[in-house]
């Protein structure tokens, strides 16, 4: 016999439900996580429920000192995450992917 | 090896969707089983003895080309050579790679192996072995892909940094998304804290000289679907060389990724009877197929018959050199050309998934096929 006995996934299909479920039709809705940053549209995730979008605290080490910035997050774009705020740019993002399709090999 | 033409299952669009295949149709069929290829066991043996024995020609070639300093031929930057060598002597952590064949059911070539980033690997593990529940639960199928892969990730706990699991990949692909997840979910299965993020959101913290998660811890284990080539030329590939990350696949694999490797097998190991006659130069071939050493989806390529040109393909690349591998025309199936994907999963042959195509060129319209073994 050469094929699996038995095969389970835990996470995958959810994971996958998640990712291709359809945008909610009809409203916009526009956030920033700084007070200098300008808005960016955000999209729905979820069921149609609301808006969910997670907030991440974003500081930086200095002389072994932790100082908090703010907040970041990956559901706005860049623009709508840093603008003005010179202690974001401690940590940088989006030097990896700008090659952007897919691997397809 | 037959071919044979079914009538797909009923709602087969639901029935795959139901395990997470939700990229079956892309602009046109994807995942078609409205045929299946069939293979006696000892055609089965044959493919799982090549895979083992090109596995191990690999391993050889890779130490080849570090001890002879080909990095040119590769088009490998001079810089990222240290970050290559490095996990080559410490035996970095590395999972899976594809070996793609000609086989006619005899005649077993290999025309790449896509050791980095290859794709198809949820199909070839899950979707077809439902398939096979539902078609023909009685047959076999030559897929151990799923516990293998839960199999390495455990075997590899203890190699890798006492840390979470990163996985990693493009936005706005489906495809690579699933993939990603579904090696998150064989991570997990593994009992690792497997955790996803977008490439593009990868952090680098200038002041810890580290990469960071959304959250700013530090990662430390970073399973990328992704290649190296792109890695290394974007904004932040120089900061691989300062880390001590675990990247999966790890940087040797940069060396078997690269088409550049068949004329370096060739040269080594000639008399094997897996490989086909491969050089740098055309070298006296009248019927080759003509390669860029980095290219994907079939991008690129130029099949001459007796001097003649039989197919093209256009695309972008080609800019770092090309091979010249002697033609072997994949087998008519009534108008179907199939390529065999062998998997290679921690160091064994785990099992195979057929892409089939309308032109000798496997390109990124090709069909992937279930099989079954009788």
């Amino acid at each position: 016999m050469k094929k699996s006995k038995y095969i389970q996934l835990v996470i995958l299909t959810a994971a996958i439900s998640a990712c291709t479920q359809k945008e909610e039709q009809g409203k916009q809705v526009f956030m920033r996580a700084d007070s200098t940053a300008n808005y960016s549209h955000v999209h729905s995730v979820g069921n149609g429920m609301g808006y969910f979008c997670a907030f991440h605290a974003y500081g930086m080490y200095r002389n072994g000192v932790y100082h908090r910035a703010g907040f970041y997050s990956s559901s706005i774009s860049e623009r709508a995450n840093i603008g003005s705020n010179g202690y974001k740019g401690t940590i940088s993002r989006g030097g990896f992917g700008s090659s952007s399709f897919s691997v397809s090999s | 090896m037959q071919r044979y033409t079914i009538k797909p299952r009923e709602n087969w669009q639901q029935k795959v969707e139901e395990v997470g295949f939700e990229f079956h149709t892309l602009e046109e069929t994807y995942w078609d089983e409205s045929a299946y290829y069939s293979f006696p066991m000892r055609e089965i043996e044959l493919i799982e003895k090549a895979t083992s024995e090109l596995w191990d020609r690999c391993l050889e070639a890779v130490q080849y080309v570090i001890d002879q300093k080909l990095y040119a031929q590769f088009h490998i930057p001079q810089w990222f050579i240290p970050n290559i060598e490095k996990s080559w002597n410490e035996d970095a952590p590395a999972i899976y790679g594809r070996f793609d064949f000609s086989f006619d059911g005899s005649t077993l070539k290999l025309l790449e192996f896509n050791a980095d980033t290859p794709t198809s690997l949820f199909e070839g593990s899950i979707v077809q072995w439902y398939w096979l529940q539902d078609v023909n639960p009685k047959a076999d199928q030559f897929n151990s892909i799923h516990e293998k892969l839960v199999d390495t990730w455990k075997y590899l706990i203890d190699y890798l940094h006492p840390a979470p699991l990163y996985l990693s990949c493009v936005r706005d692909s489906l495809e690579d998304f699933t993939t990603t997840q579904y090696m998150r979910d064989c991570a997990i299965q593994a009992g690792l804290d497997a955790r996803f993020i977008y490439m593009d959101e990868i952090g680098w913290d200038d002041g810890r000289r580290e990469f960071v998660d959304l959250e700013e811890n530090v990662m430390l284990n970073i399973f990328k679907l992704y290649p190296y080539e792109w890695l290394v030329n974007e904004e932040f590939g120089p900061h691989l060389k300062e880390v001590e990350s675990f990247w999966i696949e790890p940087s040797w694999k940069m060396i078997l990724s690269n088409k550049a490797i068949l004329p370096i097998l060739w040269k080594l190991f000639p008399d094997c009877p897996y490989l086909l006659p491969a050089f740098f130069e055309q070298n006296g071939l009248t019927s080759y197929v003509k390669k860029p050493i980095l290219s994907r989806e079939g991008a690129n390529i130029e099949l001459v018959r007796d001097y003649y040109t039989i197919e093209h393909t256009g695309g972008e690349y080609g800019e770092e050199g090309f091979i010249y591998q002697q033609l072997c025309e994949l087998p008519d199936f009534g108008g179907n050309y199939p390529v065999v994907g062998s998997w290679i999963i921690g160091q064994e042959p785990a099992g195979i998934g057929i892409r089939e195509s309308n032109s000798l060129i496997t390109d990124n319209k090709s069909r992937f096929v279930p099989h079954l073994i009788l």
